[in-house]
């Protein structure tokens, strides 16, 4: 410093530092007013960075937080509705067990109350969040059980999407939110079909993908008769004959009595004897499980005395004779269906009769189809006797219990979704808290700092005015006399 | 008399020095003012009587305390701290324009990623789709507004370097005026001092403009150097003149020569460093976050599909200059690169869609060019509007297109001999475009045959898996390949080795084309300026393209704008787009922290040169005071002295009487 200071450089010093004094005062009077640590970003840039990037931080959390509340509560919902069908699926269980010692009217009864509770899980299958449906998958806008206007099974045709709804609740954590009805009402695994009734059709070992029931119609098309014996077919064969097989499977005994082929017996696959003569051309011969044919027995070769083999030649049909397949006899015949696209294979190797086959393509029902087919069993619309019915009602207790374990799975699922969510939800809460707190610290003023300082630079302001005015007021003239 | 007459001097002499301390009392606060001094010299000697006796006592001259080493040096810092001052006031106000919090780019940015992860619960619900539209319209109204007063802050510069410039050439006429005068006085043998306070306190004023420092000049007054010294005047007849266009950095020259010269200090070196720095930088940051923000979104929704489905006909937002030049050439946003767009071409009255491959090279190819290769698949038309400059696409026939990549429902099963039919469903996943190939393993029927399987292999030929397809496959049912590939065989048959292969596609659009021309886009505009939400997308929400596959309810473009927040695709790729737009608001946070502190500098080194200069040249009443006295006490003697030899003389001629 000068030696030589004039009273103009010591006004300037003044003003300098009162000014500095002042800034810094209206700086702090800034943090205590506002209780921010700095007014604009430049104040100190690394902060501003710092902030920016905590910010970013919250903002991504508190937008992972509003994902998970929504998801949870979507979950929840779901969780809820897939509780109650499973409740009902329990519902229709005991139906089931309860029906077996029914008397015919308490059936109607039980019938009913089926039906009653696949309106209420076509309800729950339907339920909807906000107007977003819940078992609707990726097209949440569409009702996914829509009724089947043909009145076949499926009951309830799903209309909503083929794909889960998922939602990132975090980052690197993804949650099935939505899902596609199909996964939590639809069939379970496909397991062998099964046949009832008499034909000695057998499901292959092919893999079927019809669903539901079905019907498999085995009609007669030609029986046929190995020669020497001079039997043959009678004028109704084609129509009315009902066995079914290849040579080896059935039999004719024919004795000529007359020795001059006008007279004798014939009996089918050892049945009854039947009396024939040479004026019989459509003779019906029953065997002993019920089977007919009906032979013409006008050229009997004369003398003729034993059995004969022969050949019933027939078709198979999965629906209803639009199609028609001949009988191969082998393990696996892939019989078309042509109303549906789908395919059946069948084991036609044992069949020796005419007939109709309920078939049902085991793990393939959906649980609406399901609940329709115990209603309908319980009504006995298929007309099965005995312990076809009995095993008929344990079979549809299996698919249900299949279905309640499937919902059970996606409660289980979705439960440990939730369960992932409310994890998430809380270590969201502290980092966000954790956070918040940092930037409480990047960006807040320390209040008693501030004070402090607010006070001290008070002190130098006054220090200043009062040097100020000391070295200001010392004049020369004061001194001159 | 030689008493009288020295006496005399003295109190000339002495009256000159009162009336200079006088004047520096009166100028104590006057700006610019130098105190100054009597300078006293002894007369020459007289011969009495053999003896030399002084004579008295001259003025030699009165001079002003100045050093022009110490006052260089203000002036330099004058120069640099206005230069400074102004880049700070400007820069400010680029801070408080690029400023955080509510409101701000950041913060609506921040807003609109929460607004998409929001909607990525229920990509389908119109409020949520209504409520991103708006914050996004918010968004670029923000980027909007920030460009626009960006630009009236280049405007209020261009116009501060007029004034100024105006300013220091009026200066410089003033100088020349003075420093004619102060010469003329020089040659006269005078000392000018009020002159050249006069004229230092001008240049002084010039400094504030342009950097200047001033040296005395042999022919009298002072020559001016400018340009940190690469320009040299012997008088102050300087004009200068801006060389630039508007709307470009000023450029300066002096009147008369085109040669460009650069200020290193002053106003205009302050506002010239803005012009080509900070305010070019910021423009151009934003401008480059803008075309990211814009370029990195539409490439994802161009390929997406709006709540109605495909489309039936697309007009491009985005003209390109000339639709026969490359459209890399054409178009201002990328990068864009050579590679494949896939169209989906659906028949609306049967539903079969098929994919169709366009090899584009935007390097070399031209708008017309992507036209011809769209108009070549059939069913797709093409027409050019707006002179030629944007091009519409549309189905015909009652057909349908999309840049979605999904799979075809029918595929090319050309190669195939056995008459199961094979279809490809599900959203694939994986991260980059690629070609699966099926291949079959056994002959026999799908579902009976034992052993029967299909092997997959994507295009380097990496096994993706083994499948089987014999007995135990349910015909029609979905196999699960991966990467959310499904493979379903219809029943029927299968022969060994043969195979199918089918297009996953992650991105239909791999050149980027699509965004660059504003197909199907998200924004229109292709800087800060001009980006806005796409009309389309604005007048109806539902436009909004976020799914992928065809579901109103899917989130698949949604879940990549979401991906794209982490995501380095801003600033040549080194940051986030949020980071982008970040850094803008930090640099200029770091430049004005970095000014204020040069600021401060400079306030302190000028204070320290101006108390130097106050301690040599400053007016100090109270030494004032004592010179007064001292100068009093003088005139007092010489008086006494004049007394004196009266009464001496008196003595003497009393003799006479």
């Amino acid at each position: 410093m000068s030696i030589r200071n004039t009273s103009n450089f010591l006004s300037d010093q003044v003003r300098y530092y009162a000014q500095v004094r002042s800034s810094n005062l209206s700086f702090l009077q800034f943090q205590a007013s506002t209780g921010l640590k700095h007014s604009r970003s430049s104040d100190d840039p690394l902060a501003a960075q710092r902030l920016f990037s905590l910010k970013r931080t919250t903002n991504k959390l508190d937008a992972d937080k509003v994902v998970i509340d929504e998801t949870e509560h979507t979950l929840n919902l779901s969780v809820s509705n897939l509780t109650e069908a499973h409740q009902v699926t329990r519902a229709a269980q005991r139906i089931g067990l309860d029906a077996r010692q029914a008397d015919p009217d308490e059936l109607s009864v039980l019938a009913n109350e089926v039906d009653h509770l696949l309106g209420r899980l076509v309800s729950l299958g339907n339920s909807t969040d906000g107007g977003r449906y819940q078992y609707s998958g990726q097209a949440d806008k569409t009702i996914p059980f829509v009724k089947n206007p043909n009145g076949d099974l499926p009951p309830y045709i799903y209309k909503g999407s083929q794909r889960s709804f998922e939602v990132d609740v975090s980052e690197n954590v993804r949650i099935e939110s939505l899902k596609n009805g199909r996964e939590v009402f639809g069939s379970t695994n496909r397991t062998t079909s099964v046949y009832i009734g008499s034909t000695g059709a057998k499901p292959g070992p092919g893999t079927d993908n019809a669903t539901d029931q079905g019907t498999l119609q085995v009609t007669h098309t030609a029986t046929s008769y190995i020669g020497g014996s001079g039997v043959a077919a009678g004028t109704d064969s084609a129509a009315r004959d009902t066995i079914i097989g290849a040579v080896g499977t059935h039999n004719l005994t024919i004795v000529d009595q007359s020795g001059t082929g006008t007279s004798g017996t014939i009996q089918l696959n050892g049945g009854l004897e039947y009396p024939w003569n040479a004026s019989e051309a459509n003779l019906r011969i029953e065997g002993p499980t019920g089977e007919v044919v009906y032979v013409d027995t006008q050229n009997i070769t004369a003398g003729f005395n034993g059995d004969i083999d022969l050949t019933a030649d027939g078709t198979i049909s999965t629906d209803g004779g639009s199609t028609v397949t001949p009988i191969d006899f082998s393990n696996n015949q892939i019989i078309s269906n042509s109303t549906d696209q789908t395919v059946t294979n069948v084991d036609s190797s044992e069949i020796t009769r005419v007939g109709t086959e309920s078939i049902e393509y085991q793990g393939t029902s959906d649980l609406f189809s399901t609940l329709v087919q115990l209603r309908d069993d319980l009504r006995n619309t298929r007309g099965l006797v005995g312990d076809e019915w009995d095993d008929a009602i344990i079979r549809r207790d299996g698919d249900i219990e299949r279905h309640a374990t499937q919902i059970l799975d996606v409660i289980g699922v979705q439960s440990v979704s939730l369960e992932s969510i409310v994890a998430l939800r809380d270590r969201n809460r502290a980092y966000n808290l954790e956070v918040n707190q940092i930037i409480d610290d990047v960006e807040n003023a320390d209040l008693t700092d501030v004070v402090l300082q607010l006070q001290q630079e008070q002190n130098l302001l006054e220090y200043t005015y009062a040097t100020s005015s000391t070295i200001l007021s010392q004049n020369i003239l004061d001194y001159l006399r | 008399m030689l008493s009288f007459s020295s006496s005399i001097t003295a109190l000339r002499a002495n009256q000159a020095a009162l009336n200079t301390v006088a004047n520096n009392i009166a100028n104590a606060g006057t700006p610019g003012y130098h105190r100054q001094q009597v300078q006293f010299g002894a007369r020459a000697d007289v011969n009495v009587g053999g003896q030399l006796i002084g004579s008295g006592v001259d003025i030699k001259g009165v001079y002003r305390q100045f050093n022009s080493i110490i006052e260089g040096s203000l002036l330099e810092n004058n120069s640099l701290r206005a230069s400074v001052d102004q880049q700070l006031v400007v820069s400010r106000q680029i801070e408080t324009i690029l400023g955080p919090g509510e409101g701000s780019i950041h913060t609506k940015l921040n807003n609109f990623y929460a607004d998409l992860r929001s909607l990525s619960t229920e990509p389908d619900n119109s409020s949520k789709r209504l409520i991103a539209i708006e914050r996004l319209q918010s968004l670029t109204n923000e980027i909007n507004t920030i460009s626009s007063r960006l630009t009236q802050v280049e405007r209020d510069v261009e116009r501060q370097i007029d004034a100024d410039l105006d300013e220091v050439n009026r200066f410089f006429n003033e100088a020349t005026e003075l420093n004619e005068k102060i010469r003329h006085e020089q040659l006269l043998g005078r000392n000018p001092n009020n002159m050249l306070d006069q004229l230092h306190q001008k240049v002084s004023q010039i400094s504030e403009v342009v950097d200047v420092s001033v040296v005395e000049s042999k022919n009298g007054g002072f020559g001016f150097s400018l340009f940190g010294g690469r320009y040299y005047s012997e008088s102050a007849e300087i004009q200068l003149e801006k060389t630039s266009q508007s709307h470009e950095p000023a450029t300066f020259a002096l009147a008369g020569s085109d040669k460009e010269m650069e200020f290193a200090g002053g106003r205009l070196a302050g506002l010239q460093q803005l012009q080509k720095n900070q305010l070019t930088d910021v423009k151009g940051r934003l401008d480059s976050f803008a075309k990211d923000l814009v370029f990195q979104f539409d490439k994802i929704h161009s390929t997406g599909l709006p709540v109605s489905g495909e489309f039936e006909i697309l007009a491009s937002n985005r003209p390109v200059s000339d639709a026969s030049l490359p459209i890399d050439q054409a178009t201002s946003l990328g990068p864009l690169q050579a590679g494949s767009v896939f169209v989906s071409v659906t028949d609306t009255a049967s539903g079969e869609r098929n994919l169709h491959e366009m090899s584009f090279d935007p390097a070399t190819q031209s708008l017309e060019d992507f036209a011809a290769a769209f108009t070549s698949i059939a069913n797709l038309g093409a027409t050019f509007s707006n002179n030629n400059q944007s091009i519409s696409l549309y189905g015909i026939n009652d057909h349908k297109f999309d840049f979605a990549g999904r799979f075809p429902t029918t595929l090319d099963s050309s190669g195939l001999t056995g008459s199961s039919v094979p279809a490809i469903s599900g959203d694939y996943t994986g991260s980059k475009n690629d070609v699966f190939t099926f291949t079959f393993n056994g002959s026999g029927t799908v579902g009976v045959t034992d052993g029967l399987s299909v092997q997959v292999t994507d295009s380097t030929g990496g096994l993706v898996g083994n499948f089987d397809i014999g007995q135990g496959y349910e015909p029609g049912s979905d196999i699960e390949i991966g990467d959310g590939v499904m493979l379903s065989l219809q029943s029927g048959t299968i022969v060994d080795t043969e195979n199918f292969s089918v297009p996953t596609i992650q991105s239909a659009d791999e050149t980027g084309v699509l965004a660059a021309i504003g197909i199907n886009s998200l924004f229109s505009g292709t800087d800060a300026k001009t980006i806005q939400v796409s009309h389309e997308v604005l007048n109806d929400p539902s436009r909004l393209a976020l799914s992928r596959n065809g579901d109103a309810g899917n989130a698949g473009v949604i879940d990549r704008f979401a991906a794209l927040r982490n995501a380095a695709v801003s600033n040549n790729g080194k940051s986030t787009l949020e980071e982008s737009v970040e850094q803008i608001t930090v640099d200029i946070a770091v430049e004005v922290s970095q000014l204020t502190g040069e600021q401060t500098n400079f306030e302190l080194i000028g204070n320290q040169l101006s108390q130097e200069i106050d301690s040599i040249s400053g007016v100090d009443p109270n030494e004032e005071m004592v010179f007064l006295l001292q100068y009093q006490k003088a005139y007092e003697a010489s008086v006494r002295v004049i007394s004196t030899m009266d009464q001496v003389l008196s003595e003497l001629f009393n003799i006479l009487r």
